[in-house]
């Protein structure tokens, strides 16, 4: 619970333009359920995957570091990796 | 005109309480190969929305004036051949909780169609969001297999949840975010009527 409102608190307050990607790819983690600690990523590496898919990583600004794949139907997953 | 909602099948578990419209979910992903970036934005062409969610153009079943004729209402026999009180026309009908609850019936597919439009969040969040929803269908889906743990007061904890961070994400939105807000038991109703 206490996560979900930290979740919510981080979520809200997006402008009404359009977002970066930076900004994005922080939603996407925190909508995923992991902490972020911000609402903008840094160092965001983008890779294809043979399959046609997406790699991403990125790092938030408590310094945790998470790899999101998008698969090629459109899933999203997201794995912290070790510091 | 006035209407009568049947519930098509009551006999599926986790099927109660609800007309059910049977749709999506079913097909296997993996043929369609869509750019990851533009997967939020295209419809699937497997009658899901692309949400997760169901995206049935049938309304629920209804028992029209002409239909009521072909197919009588069973009503008990204390009451058949009954003069109702003075006041009392006929049982109040139960109206569809979505409807009443609101005021306003929202089409799905376009409220999903809305969100996939909407500049106030961006394609990631948008396709984290349809995950969510992904892993609320297979919730769903365990619900009904009667597995531990997969309860419908645990459906809709995370139903909730996911509702209150897309209205938490649509803050650059808010018309949509109300419209959504307004369309939560309606939603709510569509997930759990979703084929899987």
């Amino acid at each position: 619970m206490r996560l979900w409102m930290a979740a919510i608190l981080l979520l809200a307050g997006n402008p009404a333009w359009a977002v970066t990607k930076a900004e994005d790819i922080a939603a996407a983690i925190i909508l995923r359920g992991h902490d972020c600690g911000g609402k903008e990523v840094a160092n965001i590496k983008e890779s294809k995957t043979p399959d046609g898919g997406q790699l991403i990583t990125a790092t938030c600004p408590n310094g945790k570091r998470y790899r999101i794949d998008v698969s090629p139907d459109g899933r999203l997953t997201v794995r912290a990796l070790a510091d | 005109m006035d209407q009568v909602t049947v519930p098509l099948d009551d006999s599926r578990p986790g099927a109660e309480n609800q007309g059910v419209s049977d749709n999506t979910m079913e097909q296997p992903r993996g043929e369609q190969v869509l750019p990851s970036a533009d997967a939020a934005a295209e419809p699937l062409s497997d009658g899901n929305n692309g949400f997760g969610l169901s995206v049935d153009e049938k309304p629920p079943a209804t028992i029209t004036e002409t239909d009521k004729e072909e197919a009588p209402l069973a009503q008990p026999d204390s009451v058949k051949g009954k003069t109702p009180p003075l006041g009392v026309d006929k049982p109040p009908a139960t109206p569809e909780p979505a409807i009443a609850e609101t005021g306003a019936d929202f089409g799905v597919e376009d409220l999903v169609e809305r969100v996939k439009q909407t500049d106030a969040i961006g394609v990631f969040t948008k396709l984290a969001i349809r995950s969510e929803a992904l892993d609320l269908i297979d919730m769903v889906k365990r619900h009904r297999q009667n597995a531990a743990g997969f309860t419908l007061a645990r459906l809709r904890s995370g139903f909730d949840g996911l509702l209150l961070k897309v209205l938490a994400l649509l803050d650059g939105d808010p018309g949509l975010a109300q419209v959504i807000y307004q369309a939560r038991e309606q939603l709510w109703q569509s997930l759990l009527e979703v084929k899987v």
